[in-house]
């Protein structure tokens, strides 16, 4: 276990995500308490706003300097903490099983990372793929304890899923109706097109946020001649004779796919980021995912 | 201009190529299969190269573009363009080129190149035909002597083309009359007979005749009628050559002891000339002997080597050049050759049925004796000659060139049934002349059971016409000659009356007639000259007599007193008497090495004509060497190589056409290589996957 832990987080990374924290544009109801700012009035220390008093309301939270200044009875209110919920949503089709390191890897090791950093500032995070069964639950995770059995979880996770990308969503979000932040790691290749997986989480008014994982042999093929092209997931074929004009055609497609969606999350208050499985997971989480808000 | 280089199937093979090549790219390639996480952005990026239409599959794909190029160039480059070049107006061409002896001459420049003029002719026939229009039918003929259709009427170039190449040089002399008579055998339509049925046979086709020549020919006497000719004079007018116009053996004529080698070398260039003649005996390296002489321009200068006294037999070459390099532009007539050999002498025998001393004093003069071997018989003397077997076996056999019967006739031809009615004359394989009588022959007029020997039923007959155009009587005078009887003879069909007399019996009054049998000649002189009664004439005491006799036996016994045999000239044909020869066949070879065979004629004469080129032909029988004979060019009009500026047909002038050499260039070669480079940058292409 020790060997596969390693294998998804070091211990550099461990110490670097020591320092973060989750962060949610959005303001959610927690489940429990936590360390987070809740919408929910309640019993911080941290002064929220006054109310008018209402027969039955709990006498001591009534401002009593308030009353005797303005002959009338307001209650204060304090902000509430709670704990957050964070969602890693992987893609293990296997198309994620291409590249060096293999795409779902990637989209592992990043989810451990930040599943990670949700344990250690007590956050609920729950790991889950997008082919899991509606009916199959799993526990959320709470606290550092719990870190084994995040990466356990990770690790079961094979690739060879081959429910679509909008089924496999609309079953996590049926299955998880809480608010919080998702991650959506997945490679958007899929040909029943990703804006209606995409509009499931939209719905749910979470705190989205995709990464695109591609492989380097995605994002600059390295192949020549008269091919004969399978798509792994279907068996798809696509023949093709490699020549200047097709390769630019292909990086113009690529560029057009990748800004599409890019477009398509930011115009509805998504964040989007591409992610080449060639960059290190550690300069993903602290240095891209920064500058994107997602941790602090 | 295009002149193609293919016929018209192989046109179809190679526009067959680029089909294929376009079909190539439709074809399934076999291409490597690799697995890919999603087809998805491929799909999205060759969705274009899946239109259905061919020319949007074939667009932008620069290597069949390319491929494509590198054909066309290739094609364009078979259809052989040439730059320069005017069509030819008109739809029939007949194209006339000169391969005579004077053809030869290497006096015209072309590309930087001295080529003989028969080239620079070859190359305007070629210019020509590339620059017949569309559909235009054209003819090709040589002609040196003769003249030869190396292609007759077609409308394909190639064809010409290819019968041009096949054109040689020959050594023969000019003349353009026959390949006239060819060229308007289409073009002039023959005329009915009848003046009401006077209409044209054929319709009439006018036709353009080109002329490629230089002109060495006499004025051509022919009526062109619808042929429209053009003169393209070939050969510059400053060529120069010096040329032996003539060269025999004969003894000198001061001492006829003396033998001299004679020639006659001709300056025919505009400049003077210092020419180095040499003698070679034919098998001795060095030269006899040589002499330089200096010719004035268009003069003819003679030349003697005296040759040894006991010199008798050998082929003698006469090799002439100028001391300057470039005084000579035709050269087949530098060189002549003489065959020196004995004197081949007349075999004559006379029989006379008494002594005729006239006759026998007349042929045996000091000048019959060197010509002529004679045998005298008198039938007085020995009767049965005639009978006997050697007369029989040497008449038959041919031993004697002439046989003279005076007053006699040879004995009748056995007839297959015995009777004696109608028994002809056996006569001799030789030439014959009777005297004072004629044979038993039916074609002589001479009817089967008719009286025989004639009557001699003229009296005192007068001469009033000789035949002096026949080589027998020319400077034979009779004017008042006296002869005291005779009879007439009628001349058989294809005989002439050689002396005609004034009897009033029209038809057989002739007092000599020559008439053919067979192979032969007969000659009857139809009164005697002597008979038992003294003269029956004066004759023998003229001056005529011996002159007739020596023509007569000239003309019927053929001897030959020359040292050399008689040259000829190229393409004449030449009769040879060979007496050593006993086979019937004998084998020439040629001086360019061929080697013919000749059968004997009927006349016991070996007849040749295959003398083509000029040199020595060397004559054989089994294996042996029996007789040489020369052909020398000797034709003072070939060597004359200055062309002439016109030509006349029937006195009617046709100038020369100026023609600049034809600067044409073939433009193959730049598009052979253009296309190389094509498919260089196609190769590059091809292994850098340039993106254009």
């Amino acid at each position: 276990m020790a060997t596969v832990s390693e294998s998804l987080l070091s211990p550099q990374l461990l110490a670097q995500l020591e320092r973060l924290e989750l962060v949610t544009r959005k303001i959610f109801r927690g489940r429990m308490k936590g360390e987070r700012r809740s919408k929910r009035k309640g019993q911080s220390v941290e002064f929220a706003d006054f109310r008018n008093y209402v027969p039955g309301d709990d006498l001591r939270f009534i401002d009593w300097n308030t009353y005797a200044r303005l002959d009338r009875m307001f209650l204060k209110l304090f902000m509430e903490e709670e704990d957050l919920h964070f969602y890693a949503l992987l893609d293990a089709s296997m198309s994620m099983d291409f590249g060096t390191p293999s795409k779902l890897l990637y989209a592992k090791q990043l989810a451990a990372a930040l599943g990670f950093i949700g344990l250690i500032r007590a956050d609920r995070v729950k790991v889950e793929s997008v082919g899991q069964p509606l009916a199959k639950r799993l526990p959320a995770l709470r606290g550092r304890a719990n870190v084994w059995r995040l990466l356990k979880q990770l690790e079961e996770i094979e690739p060879g899923e081959t429910t679509g990308l909008a089924q496999g969503i609309k079953n996590f979000c049926l299955r998880n109706s809480g608010k919080g932040i998702v991650v959506l790691l997945t490679d958007l290749m899929d040909k029943g097109g990703y804006q209606e997986a995409i509009r499931y989480l939209l719905a749910q008014q979470m705190d989205v946020y995709v990464v695109q994982i591609l492989s380097q042999e995605e994002l600059e093929p390295d192949v020549s001649g008269d091919l004969r092209l399978i798509d792994c997931e279907d068996g798809d074929v696509a023949e093709v004779t490699v020549n200047g004009p097709l390769m630019k055609r292909y990086k113009e497609t690529l560029n057009s796919f990748v800004g599409g969606a890019k477009e398509f999350c930011s115009r509805r208050g998504m964040t989007y980021l591409l992610a080449n499985n060639q960059t290190p997971v550690e300069e993903l989480v602290t240095s891209y995912l920064r500058t994107r808000g997602l941790v602090r | 201009m295009f002149s193609s280089l293919l016929t018209w199937w192989q046109w179809i093979i190679v526009g067959a190529i680029p089909l294929g090549v376009l079909s190539l790219y439709f074809l399934k390639l076999k291409r490597t299969p690799i697995e890919v996480p999603s087809t998805y952005l491929w799909h999205k990026s060759i969705e274009d190269l899946h239109v259905n239409s061919i020319w949007q599959r074939l667009r932008n794909n620069i290597l069949l573009w390319l491929q494509l190029l590198l054909l066309l160039l290739a094609i364009i480059a078979l259809l052989n363009p040439t730059f320069q070049g005017t069509k030819l107006v008109g739809s029939r061409f007949i194209f006339v080129l000169d391969n005579s002896a004077s053809m030869q001459s290497r006096d015209v420049t072309l590309d930087g190149e001295t080529v003989s003029r028969l080239e620079a002719g070859k190359q305007q026939v070629r210019a020509l035909i590339e620059s017949m229009p569309e559909g235009a039918v054209a003819m090709l003929i040589s002609f040196a002597d003769g003249a030869q259709v190396m292609q007759p009427f077609t409308d394909n170039p190639t064809d010409l083309l290819r019968a041009m190449e096949q054109i040689q040089p020959t050594d023969k002399p000019t003349s353009l009359t026959e390949a006239l008579r060819v060229s308007s055998g289409l073009s002039n339509p023959t005329r009915t007979g009848s003046e009401e049925q006077d209409r044209i046979k054929a319709s009439v086709m006018p036709a353009k005749l080109y002329v490629l020549s230089d002109g060495n020919f006499d004025v051509v006497d022919f009526a062109l009628g619808a042929l429209e000719p053009e003169y393209r004079k070939i050969g510059k007018g400053a060529a120069r050559n010096i040329a032996i116009t003539a060269f025999s053996v004969d003894k000198n004529v001061n001492d006829s002891t003396k033998i001299e080698a004679f020639a006659s070398v001709d300056n025919f260039g505009p400049d003077e000339q210092s020419v180095v003649a040499e003698l070679y005996l034919v098998g001795l390296p060095r030269p006899l002997d040589a002499v330089r002489v200096d010719i004035q321009p268009s003069r003819s200068q003679g030349i003697s080597f005296p040759l040894a006294r006991d010199f008798e037999s050998g082929v003698l070459e006469l090799q002439v050049r100028p001391e300057s390099a470039a005084g000579d532009d035709l050269r087949i007539d530098d060189k002549a050759w003489v065959v020196v050999d004995n004197p081949h002498r007349a075999r004559v025998l006379q029989v006379s049925a008494t002594q005729n001393n006239e006759l026998r004093f007349a042929l045996s003069t000091r000048r019959f004796q060197d010509l002529i071997s004679l045998k005298t018989v008198v039938l007085e003397e020995d009767p049965t000659y005639l009978e006997s077997e050697t007369y029989q076996l040497e008449s038959r056999s041919g031993v004697y060139d002439l046989i003279v019967f005076d007053r006699c006739v040879p004995p009748d031809r056995p007839s297959p049934d015995g009777s004696t009615d109608e028994q002809e004359t056996e006569m001799p394989l030789c030439n014959t002349m009777f005297i004072g009588t004629a044979p038993k022959l039916a074609s002589w007029g001479w009817v089967a059971g008719e009286e025989w020997p004639p009557p001699l039923y003229l009296s005192q007959p007068k001469i009033i016409d000789t035949d002096r155009s026949h080589p027998i009587m020319q400077s034979v005078s009779l004017g008042n000659l006296l002869i005291v009887e005779g009879f007439g003879m009628a001349p058989p069909s294809g005989g002439r009356k050689l002396i005609d007399s004034n009897v009033s019996r029209e038809a057989d009054s002739a007092l000599l007639t020559i008439g053919p049998r067979e192979a032969f000649e007969d000659l009857i002189l139809s009164f005697d000259l002597v008979n038992e009664d003294g003269y029956n004439t004066e004759w023998m005491l003229r001056q005529s007599f011996p002159v007739f006799v020596w023509n007569m036996v000239k003309y019927m016994g053929s001897p030959r007193d020359a040292l050399s045999l008689a040259s000829v000239s190229p393409g004449d044909p030449i009769e040879l008497k060979i007496d050593s020869v006993e086979s019937n066949e004998v084998t020439i070879s040629t001086p360019g090495g061929e080697t013919h065979t000749v059968a004997r004629t009927p006349q016991q004469t070996f007849l040749f004509t295959r003398t083509d080129e000029v040199g020595i032909y060397d004559m054989r029988s089994d294996g042996k060497s029996v007789a040489k004979f020369a052909v020398n060019l000797f034709n003072p009009q070939e060597s004359n190589i200055p062309p002439n500026d016109n030509l006349e047909f029937l006195y009617e002038p046709v100038p020369a056409t100026e023609v600049t050499e034809t600067v044409k260039q073939e433009w193959w070669k730049w598009l052979a290589g253009l296309a190389l480079v094509v498919l260089l940058v196609e190769w590059f292409v091809y292994n850098r996957r340039v993106s254009l």
